[in-house]
């Protein structure tokens, strides 16, 4: 329903000194006055404009306004249309029940009472009035529905999506972290296989000496007390050996207090026969004893993967005094330890992304790119400390502070 | 078991010192007429060879400071008939030929964990090839690898 400045009014009537007096009475209310001589003209009417109301004549040739009224109540579309009767005056009960059983809503006779006429228009006006104000609210009310709703399933869409996306990191973090320990227990075992050759060939050395003493005569007790004793020796510290790798890998359960050289020297005892294998030389420089509350295996295996990413960069050199240095000091009144080698360095153009995740400069069977990412994810965001890297004079020195 | 001319001298260079110690005691036991220099590091070995320059050198190869290759390299270049055998870990030979430098072959290697047999057997084919003679004594020559 439109809503109109001036409200229309249809009024009916064969005679049109009717609609003119008609016209008169209702002339000064605003309405837009639609006339009809016909019954048939009004039901023409009536379809294409949505009255307020009909002023409806009944005594009508060939079709009065009764048969009118009946005929607009069986189409929908007029069906709610308000009809008053104006009649010249038969004020039969029949005649008024025979109105209303059509459907009309007022009955007026003539002569008509202006006042009463007038009244009774803008009784409906004023209805079509508040019909036309709560269609549009309504209207209005579906709007802002329809923009809820659509609001509502940008809403949900959204959040699917976060929640997606925050599976998806997750995951990511998940893949990246078993990846590292994948990388990180490779690594191990091939530095368990370092540690080991040289005892078991030493192994090797006191079995078969007894054999070629017994076939020299040259066997005697002291011989095989010395040979036994040695390889008891070597065999306790093969086992040490593995429960100390197996130690360092289980996963830190809380925060502990921990000595960072503590940490340092067993940390170099797994990797020593690796570096010296390389003919890399490792110096400890700790100037202070300082103490961290943090995950001690973690930081353990920062130290390490740093250190793997020197003695790789120190295989690629051909330089024959191959060093890593690590100094351990109490900095305002944190734990500082810096590792640097003699490897020329990281290229500037690529200092800026070592710590992201995927990035590597090993080949794809080497390095996952993972190492230092989660060494500065363990140090800054599980132990609140600081990884940062710069090159010196002749090298790359990594900084620890925690 | 005949025994090799007294002449014969050998370094062994090795830097864990209960291994040095062993192979030397064990040397020294099965050739008695053998002269033994030991050094822990190649710096040290290459010094004792500047003064005794021995016929054989046996020698680790990963070592701190100067590797087995880069001894031998060096030694190469004062005596360049010295024969080498190299007890090897992971180091394969082409990277020990390559640490030795000057177009370097190598001739004999053992790979850890070594087996004492595998050692007589190459020592005594290397006196065998100084002295101008077969080899003094094979002990179960099946156990040995032949290289050349």
């Amino acid at each position: 329903m439109e809503c109109y400045r001036k409200i229309p009014v249809l009024i009916v009537d064969d005679r049109p000194e009717n609609l003119t007096s008609l016209e008169a009475i209702l002339n000064d209310m605003e309405l837009d006055l639609v006339k009809a001589q016909s019954g048939n003209e009004a039901l023409r009417l009536s379809l294409y404009t949505e009255f307020a109301l009909v002023l409806l004549d009944v005594q009508m040739p060939e079709m009065d306004g009764f048969e009118t009224a009946e005929l607009m109540r069986t189409n929908p579309k007029t069906r709610e249309l308000p009809i008053i009767f104006v009649t010249a005056g038969m004020k039969e009960e029949n005649q008024i029940f025979r109105g209303y059983e059509a459907g009309a809503v007022d009955y007026l006779t003539k002569p008509i009472e202006p006042a009463i006429l007038r009244g009774k228009v803008r009784v409906f006006c004023d209805l079509f009035n508040q019909r036309c104000e709560l269609k549009r609210m309504h209207a209005d009310l579906e709007k802002q529905n329809a923009n809820l709703l659509e609001s509502y399933e940008q809403l949900e869409e959204e959040t699917t999506h976060r929640l997606r996306l925050a599976e998806e990191l997750r995951n990511k973090e998940q893949m990246l972290l078993s990846q590292n320990r994948q990388a990180a227990m490779g690594e191990m075992i091939g530095n368990i296989a370092h540690q080991w050759r040289q005892p078991l060939n030493t192994l090797g050395f006191a079995i078969q000496q007894l054999m070629l003493f017994y076939e020299l005569d040259e066997l005697n007790k002291e011989v095989l007390e010395k040979n036994v004793s040695i390889s008891m020796e070597l065999i306790k510290h093969m086992s040490k050996t593995i429960d100390d790798f197996r130690n360092f890998f289980s996963p830190d359960k809380e925060k502990l207090e921990f000595r960072v050289t503590e940490v340092i020297a067993s940390t170099l005892s797994f990797i020593e026969d690796s570096f010296k294998n390389q003919n890399i030389a490792i110096e400890v420089v700790a100037k202070d004893d300082p103490v961290i509350f943090g995950f001690q295996n973690e930081y353990g295996q920062v130290f390490l993967n740093i250190l793997n990413n020197a003695r790789d960069a120190l295989m690629e050199q051909a330089t024959e005094e191959l060093k890593v240095t690590i100094t351990i000091i109490n900095e305002d009144n944190k734990a500082v330890v810096t590792i640097s080698d003699n490897a020329g360095g990281i290229p500037e153009e690529i200092m800026d992304k070592i710590f992201d995740p995927y990035f590597t400069t090993k080949g794809p069977q080497q390095g996952t790119g993972i190492g230092l990412f989660m060494s500065k994810t363990i140090i800054e965001k599980n132990m609140g400390g600081r990884l940062s890297a710069r090159n010196t004079v002749d090298g790359a020195e990594f900084r620890i502070e925690v | 078991m005949e025994s090799p001319k007294p002449s014969i001298s050998i370094l062994v260079v090795e830097d864990e010192a209960i291994t040095l110690e062993f192979l030397v005691t064990t040397l020294a036991k099965k050739y008695p007429n053998v002269t033994l220099y030991q050094a822990l590091n190649g710096k040290t070995g290459l010094e004792l060879f500047e003064v005794h320059t021995p016929y054989i050198v046996i020698t680790d190869i990963n070592m701190p400071g100067m590797s087995g290759g880069q001894m031998a390299g060096k030694i190469r270049a004062i005596k360049p008939d010295t024969k080498f055998i190299f007890l090897t870990g992971d180091t394969g030979k082409l990277s020990i030929e390559a640490a030795v430098g000057n177009g370097f072959k190598i001739e004999h290697y053992i790979d850890k964990p070594i087996d004492f047999w595998d050692l007589f057997f190459i020592i005594e084919k290397c006196i065998g090839e100084i002295t101008h003679s077969t080899p003094l004594s094979v002990i179960d020559g099946n156990r040995v690898r032949h290289l050349d």
